[in-house]
């Protein structure tokens, strides 16, 4: 930038130059206002002493004229001009002429000013006529050398006059100004001083010097205390950002996020160890380059290439992610899948500075959320579709049956004695029954119109897309048929299997996917019912499986009265045999109350809520409630055996929950023993053995009920570490007369004592029953010949 | 319009008698009576009508002092001459002869004195000092002083050097009386508020007269004389008179009339008796 004119002078030399040029000037204006009229003024006089010259000639000569006395007037003419300024005096008349001269005097002036004033000789002249006579003419010519040098030294004087108050002005005001300018030099010192970093240094206030100076020091210290402060603070802020730029440094370089800074224009900046890491730069070498240069995305598929988010980011002023099928392609040629956010850096004013691009490896996460994607919908063991892949299925083939003419047939396909495998030769050996099958399956019903998936346990589901009911129909006779000529061999074991087949076609009428499911397996149940290896196919009319969908039906009846708190607690009496039991034993049994009042026994609606998996929920009800009694009665100091249903047996947090609740309570726990059913224990051998060994390291005891009643073998005795055996009762009715009965119940009763546990007969209803076990020794007796349920004393 | 076309006529003729005689004018002298401006701006306005009028061309020649003037006029540098000291017994003989005269009823000479002045007669002036315009004036000298004489008065006489110095110093008091000429007098004493007492007043003599040297032809001499005469009669003469009286503050124009050596007897009577010595 080319400095201004003039901006070398300081000030004082450019008040004094003005000043200078200002009194130049007004020199000259005074000089030309007053000069000029005083030249002519001088003129004028000139002119006037001229007339002046030439009347007094006149007058002096007119005598002479009159008289025609030519010496007299000749002498005249030259003593006048002897005697005063004229330089010329001349008197004519016709032939007569007489002039006197004189030379000019030699002025004391420069020849500029005689040119710049030039009056020249001042003539004047005059006819002499008296009376109407001419007497000739007279005419003077004065000397201007006189009033020229007079005039010449009155601009000397005036010229002296003026430089000479140029200088004193000149003079005064340097000395005022140095006086005045000093204040300024110490605010200038103080500023270098500032500027040199220290921040303590203030103009020096003095006393006499002008307010201005002053009130400019005070109000410069002030900006200076202000300026102080705020480099204090800046300082103070400045080490708190390098502490914070560290740390982000260290953020940078030590997060899993790759970071890249880009400046406006999107050209790069920054990368961190991550981002080097993943791009194959190094920072200094990404430096200046676009960011599409360094880290070239592309579409995951198609390998087309892909706008770099942080362009359109910058572009948009907007937060922009990646899409999710983006792969980066390295600076090797190899690629990445990464997940990025693109975001523009702001100023505090709001403007765009950069951009900032955080992006990660995907690859791991991208595999893992393939698996998991995988793993929602496929079952782990056979790699069959799971039950919920199944469920979304059969609502889709739901939706196109009610807006468009298709055919879909649901099959439940349940595996019978699958348990017989898993308990003789362990689950191993079922797993891998199951792998089996599952190829199998898979392979005879390949096509894109079949979709297999596996429900649970031993449990399968087929949907035919697009298929009438004969057609699937003959695929599943084929399936069963192929089933049935396998043969699974385990160690030296081989097994045969069967497997029932329940199947149902779907309609528009359907409302939803669990009347689907409801219908395909109760016309599965009904299957297996029939021994097995059968395929039912679900009718509505069928009084089998009329029979079965009422169960379906108490299910809203159950759930409307747990709503309505419309169950109650009925205990009834386990009879100690033994004359050592003290306390009194009860088994706590669970009675619904109907919209009516009635009481319904739980052989009604218990096997519909174990069947519907509302079981669960029934045990922790009775469990609550029954804790509650026992708290807050203290006066019952009887013990209380519980029922648990397999789904509870299965479910693995019941022990937490069991546990929590005692927590909650101040009642022994020992008085609290629960009740599960043999097959339920089977089912659920595992976590059945869990929960039993946690619950009795808290002097909860377990009893196994209705021993008898399963498939199960005594092996099951040995692994589950349950105090008591309950005998059911279809061993105990009419055993007093039965001898394969009473055998039996000596069997179990033997065992069960050899095993260390306590038996316990149920539905003792005669006294000859009841001779026969005590003979036998029973530790305990139940059933309405000693104690008919009642309702807890609540 | 007839007084324009007169005025153009009498330019012509001017210019036509500038040509025919521009190599000698005659010098036409005349007597001090006043200051040289003043006879100056009274008579070349005259000169040049007469000049005009009469064809014959007038130069004013004027002396410093009359005395002057009349030597100038016994030397023979003159041709006309107005005035009346040529008739002495020896400027007489020089052979002047009177042409015209003003019309006037003539000029008388007085001893005057300013009106304050104490004196009352001419015996009162005994030893005082009395101005006169110069020892040759007839009627401010000759004819005052004679009287003065005659009454047995001895005064100082003082020499102004015309008319109206004399009335200057009476005037300004340096004087006590003065001997004047009674026009001259009254015209002064009008012009400059003066108030004045006549001690003494002569007989009227006939004032100064236009004479012509023996050496002028009678025929220019009648031509001037002629001219004169007429100018009361022209109108352009009028006018040339009154505008001569009003540059010399004259009360009014008086114009000239007919005269010859006979209307100046008077003058060669008193001179043959008079108790003043005579200056020629």
């Amino acid at each position: 930038m080319s400095e201004a004119p003039g901006a070398r002078f300081s000030l004082s030399g450019r008040i004094l130059g003005a000043m200078f040029v200002l009194v130049c000037v007004m020199y000259g204006a005074a000089l030309g206002g007053l000069g000029l009229p005083l030249i002519d003024r001088v003129r004028t006089q000139l002119q006037l002493g001229a007339e002046r010259e030439l009347s007094a000639l006149k007058t002096a000569i007119q005598d002479e004229v009159l008289l025609r006395d030519y010496p007299a007037i000749e002498q005249t003419i030259r003593r006048r001009v002897d005697q005063s300024h004229l330089l010329q005096a001349s008197y004519m008349l016709r032939q007569v002429r007489i002039e006197a001269q004189s030379p000019a005097r030699a002025g004391n002036y420069p020849a500029w000013f005689a040119a710049l004033v030039q009056p020249g000789p001042v003539r004047a002249e005059t006819r002499l006529d008296i009376g109407g006579t001419s007497y000739g003419s007279l005419s003077v010519a004065i000397d201007p050398a006189p009033a020229m040098q007079d005039l010449w030294a009155l601009g000397k004087r005036f010229t002296l006059l003026a430089s000479a108050s140029l200088l004193v002005m000149l003079v005064l005001m340097q000395l005022l100004l140095t006086r005045s300018l000093r204040g300024l030099y110490e605010l200038r010192l103080a500023a270098r001083a500032i500027e040199s970093g220290n921040f303590a240094a203030r103009a020096r206030l003095v006393s006499g010097s002008p307010p201005e100076v002053r009130e400019t020091k005070l109000a410069f210290n002030h900006m200076a205390d202000h300026v102080g402060k705020l480099v204090a603070a800046l300082e103070h802020e400045h080490a708190e950002l390098l502490v914070e730029k560290e740390r982000l440094r260290v953020t940078f370089e030590s997060i899993g996020d790759a970071v890249l800074v880009t400046d406006a224009s999107g050209l790069i900046e920054f990368l961190n160890p991550r981002a080097e890491e993943l791009t194959g730069f190094a920072s200094e070498e990404a430096r200046g380059k676009r960011v599409q240069e360094v880290m070239p995305l592309i579409e995951e598929s198609s390998g087309d290439p892909v706008v770099n988010p942080l362009e359109i980011a910058l572009v948009r002023d907007a937060v922009v992610e990646l899409d999710n099928h983006t792969l980066i392609r390295r600076r090797d040629g190899s690629t990445i899948a990464i997940s990025d956010t693109a975001a523009p850096i702001h100023s505090v004013d709001g403007r765009v500075q950069g951009g900032v691009l955080v992006f990660q490896d995907e690859t791991e996460r991208r595999s893992l959320m393939q698996r998991l994607a995988w793993q929602a919908e496929r079952d782990h063991l056979t790699g069959l579709w799971n039950r919920r892949a199944m469920e979304d299925k059969l609502t889709a083939a739901v939706y196109s049956v009610q807006h468009v003419p298709r055919h879909f047939v649901f099959c439940y396909i349940d595996l019978d004695r699958f348990k017989l495998v898993n308990d003789t030769c362990g689950h191993r050996a079922g797993d891998a029954l199951l792998q089996r099958l599952t190829a199998i399956m898979a392979r005879r019903i390949e096509g894109e119109n079949h979709y297999l998936a596996r429900l649970g346990g031993d449990e399968f589901g087929l949907l035919f897309i697009d298929a009438t009911l004969s057609t699937a129909l003959n695929q599943i006779q084929a399936l069963r048929d192929e089933i049935g000529r396998f043969r699974f061999e385990w160690e030296d074991k081989v097994f045969r299997l069967g497997v029932s087949f329940g199947v149902t076609e779907l309609h528009a009428g359907h409302s939803d996917v669990g009347e689907i499911l409801a219908q395909a397996d109760t016309a599965c149940y009904h299957a297996k019912s029939l021994g097995g290896n059968a395929i039912q196919v679900y009718e509505k009319t069928h009084p089998a499986l009329q029979k079965i969908n009422d169960e379906m039906q108490w299910i809203a009846v159950i759930t409307r009265a747990f709503e309505a708190h419309r169950f109650v607690l009925f205990r009834q009496e386990k009879v100690a045999l033994r004359d050592d039991v003290v306390a009194r034993h009860y088994e706590v049994l669970l009675r619904m109350r109907g919209e009516d009042g009635v009481i319904i026994s739980p052989g009604e609606f218990l096997p519909a809520a174990e069947r519907y998996g509302l079981a669960p929920s029934f045990d922790r009800w009775v469990v609550r409630n029954v804790f509650a009694y026992l708290d807050t009665h203290p006066e019952d100091t009887a013990c209380y055996a519980l029922n648990l249903s397999g789904r509870s047996l299965s479910d693995a947090s019941t022990a937490d929950f069991i546990l929590e609740e005692i927590s909650r309570y101040h009642f022994d726990p020992t008085r609290i023993s629960f009740e599960v059913t043999e097959t339920a224990a089977i089912d659920n051998l595992d976590t059945c053995e869990r929960l039993i060994l946690t619950l009795k390291s808290r002097g909860i005891h377990f009893a196994l009920d209705d021993f008898g009643r399963g498939q199960s073998s005594f092996g099951y005795l040995k692994r589950l570490p349950v105090a008591s055996l309950k005998i059911d009762g279809d061993f105990v009715r009419g055993l007093d007369t039965d001898r394969e009965k009473l055998a039996i119940v000596k069997a179990m009763h033997t065992l069960a004592h050899e095993l260390g546990k306590e038996t316990i007969a149920e539905q003792v209803e005669t006294e000859a029953e009841l001779a026969c076990l005590k003979a036998m020794g029973v530790d305990f007796v139940q059933g309405y010949l000693l104690s008919k349920p009642a309702p807890l004393p609540v | 319009m007839e007084t324009t076309l007169k005025s153009l006529i009498f330019a012509w003729a001017l210019f036509a008698s500038a040509l025919s005689h521009a190599a000698a004018p005659y010098a036409f002298g005349v007597l001090n009576q006043r200051s040289l401006q003043a006879t100056a701006v009274y008579w070349n306005p005259i000169l040049n009508y007469v000049s005009a009028r009469s064809g014959v061309p007038l130069e004013l020649h004027i002396g410093r002092t009359a005395n002057e003037t009349t030597d100038r006029v016994v030397a023979g540098r003159l041709d006309f001459a107005y005035t009346n000291h040529l008739f002495t017994p020896k400027r007489a003989a020089l052979g002047w002869r009177v042409l015209a005269r003003q019309d006037s009823r003539g000029i008388r000479g007085q001893i005057v004195v300013r009106e304050d002045s104490p004196a009352r007669s001419l015996k009162d002036l005994t030893g005082q000092s009395v101005a006169f315009p110069n020892p040759y004036a007839f009627v401010g000298y000759y004819v005052p002083y004679d009287a003065l004489l005659r009454a047995g008065v001895r005064v100082t006489p003082l020499f102004s050097g015309n008319q109206e110095a004399a009335m200057g110093q009476l005037m300004s008091g340096q004087v006590a009386a003065a001997g004047v000429n009674h026009q001259v007098m009254a015209d002064f004493a009008r012009r400059n508020g003066l108030k004045y007492r006549v001690l003494s007043e002569s007989e009227p003599y006939f004032d100064l007269a236009v004479m012509a040297s023996p050496r002028v032809s009678e025929a220019d001499g009648e031509k001037v004389r002629q001219a004169f005469v007429g100018m009361i009669d022209d109108p352009e003469g009028r006018r040339v008179l009154k505008a001569a009286a009003q540059a010399i503050g004259l009360g009014k124009s008086r114009g000239f009339v007919f005269a010859d050596d006979a209307d100046y007897t008077n003058y060669r009577a008193f001179f043959r008796h008079t108790r003043v010595p005579v200056n020629e």
